[in-house]
């Protein structure tokens, strides 16, 4: 069976009121604070860096987390802890440069070529996702797109849970691999 | 928590070899939401103390996202085909209503016009023995019956009566069936025996429409006869 690599999220997904997103999102974030925190105890030296981070990550799940499918929310909320991490780090380093050389402070300068990066490794994203495994594809479309869990899919598919989880696992590192080619 | 460890080899090694194939599954569940409650805490415990972990945590959730994004993008650029679609399937379903419509309202003309011939149809024949328009009629009225009912005779049975009456005060008159076969002279009757003579222009006049009325009169003679008697 060959499904659409990336079809149309499901209506089921995008179909809650501002507060029940609202509240969904909380409620994660609440789930994945915990994680998130011994996260960045990796990344960042003090605990005060740490629920700064944190603070950073609840904000922007409230302002832009409604763009982001449920499935992937808890995966964003890493992806947005560990560039905060970052970004701190290079606002220390920077700020520490200043400092020592003017004594004043520098606001963060966007990229202007991340987005124009963006869009490009979207487009090879959708060309590595058609030329993945019917079978991969499969998993992966029902688990992001179709927001199916893995023992539904397995019982769906008729396969063993951990043939869903390595086939959806090596899935995306195949993804990545093409990304980085 | 432990912070900024320094990490010799030894650990290094011991890392790579605990991120087996259930551990990165685990991580795939922990992202999607789906690890079981009784493992959660132990997992977020040794994210913290795992730098491959974290990186391999890190990597599923980045290509998760991303993912997502493609979705998201995917979304994006198909509205646009997909609105088009649903806009010539509006014009095309606009165009099918209009003819619908138009079909619709022939078909209701068409309806009219039939309950219309129909019930002229109708009309006419319930108004044939009254009205003017029957051409065999056009002497036709309204008289009071015997029983006070209002009646519609045509010129036919009026004639008859006539005679009928004109005959009965004569009690002489023998009427005989083969009478209002002579003709419409009735003094004929009176003055002519020979049946066969009658019966032989009665022959020949029988076609005559003009003496329906005779076989109305003697309807109605027969009928008085039946009720006297």
């Amino acid at each position: 069976m060959t499904q659409d690599p990336y079809p149309p999220a499901d209506e089921n997904l995008t179909a809650e009121t501002a507060t029940e997103g609202i509240a969904r999102r909380r409620r994660v974030f609440d789930e994945t604070k915990v994680g998130l925190r011994f996260f960045l105890s990796k990344r960042l030296p003090q605990d005060s860096d740490i629920d700064d981070c944190l603070q950073v990550v609840f904000v922007k799940l409230m302002e832009k987390g409604d763009g982001v499918a449920p499935p992937a929310l808890r995966s964003w909320l890493y992806r947005v802890a560990s560039n905060e991490s970052a970004r701190l780090w290079r606002t220390k380093a920077a700020t520490e440069k200043m400092y020592q050389k003017h004594g004043g402070v520098s606001a963060p300068v966007p990229d202007p070529a991340t987005a124009a990066m963006q869009a490009e490794s979207a487009e090879q994203l959708k060309k590595a996702l058609k030329e993945l495994p019917e079978s991969w594809q499969q998993i992966v479309s029902l688990r992001i797109y179709k927001n199916l869990t893995f023992q539904q899919i397995a019982d769906q598919l008729d396969i063993p849970l951990g043939t869903a989880l390595t086939r959806m696992r090596r899935a995306l590192e195949r993804l990545k691999n093409d990304l980085s080619k | 928590m432990d912070k900024f460890d320094p990490r010799n080899n030894q650990q290094q090694q011991q890392d790579d070899v605990d991120l087996t194939e259930t551990c990165k599954n685990q991580c795939l569940q922990y992202l999607l939401g789906e690890l079981a409650a009784d493992q959660l805490s132990l997992f977020e415990e040794r994210l913290g103390n795992s730098d491959q972990l974290a990186d391999e945590l890190q990597r599923q959730a980045e290509m998760i996202v991303t993912l997502s994004e493609v979705s998201t993008l995917a979304n994006v650029t198909s509205k646009p085909s997909v609105s088009t679609t649903s806009l010539n399937a509006n014009r095309r379903s606009q165009r099918l209503g209009s003819q619908n419509l138009l079909m619709r309202g022939f078909a209701i003309a068409v309806a009219v016009c039939i309950a219309g011939f129909v019930f002229r149809t109708w009309w006419s024949s319930t108004r044939a023995p009254q009205g003017p328009e029957s051409p065999n009629d056009n002497f036709a009225g309204r008289v009071i019956d015997d029983d006070t009912n209002m009646t519609t005779v045509s010129e036919a049975t009026l004639i008859a009566r006539a005679w009928v009456a004109a005959q009965v005060d004569d009690e002489d008159l023998v009427i005989t069936p083969n009478a209002f076969l002579a003709g419409t002279d009735v003094q004929a009757i009176h003055s002519s025996n020979d049946e066969l003579e009658l019966g032989a222009e009665a022959t020949d006049d029988t076609s005559d429409d003009s003496f329906s009325w005779m076989f109305t009169a003697a309807f109605e003679i027969h009928e008085m006869e039946t009720n006297d008697g």
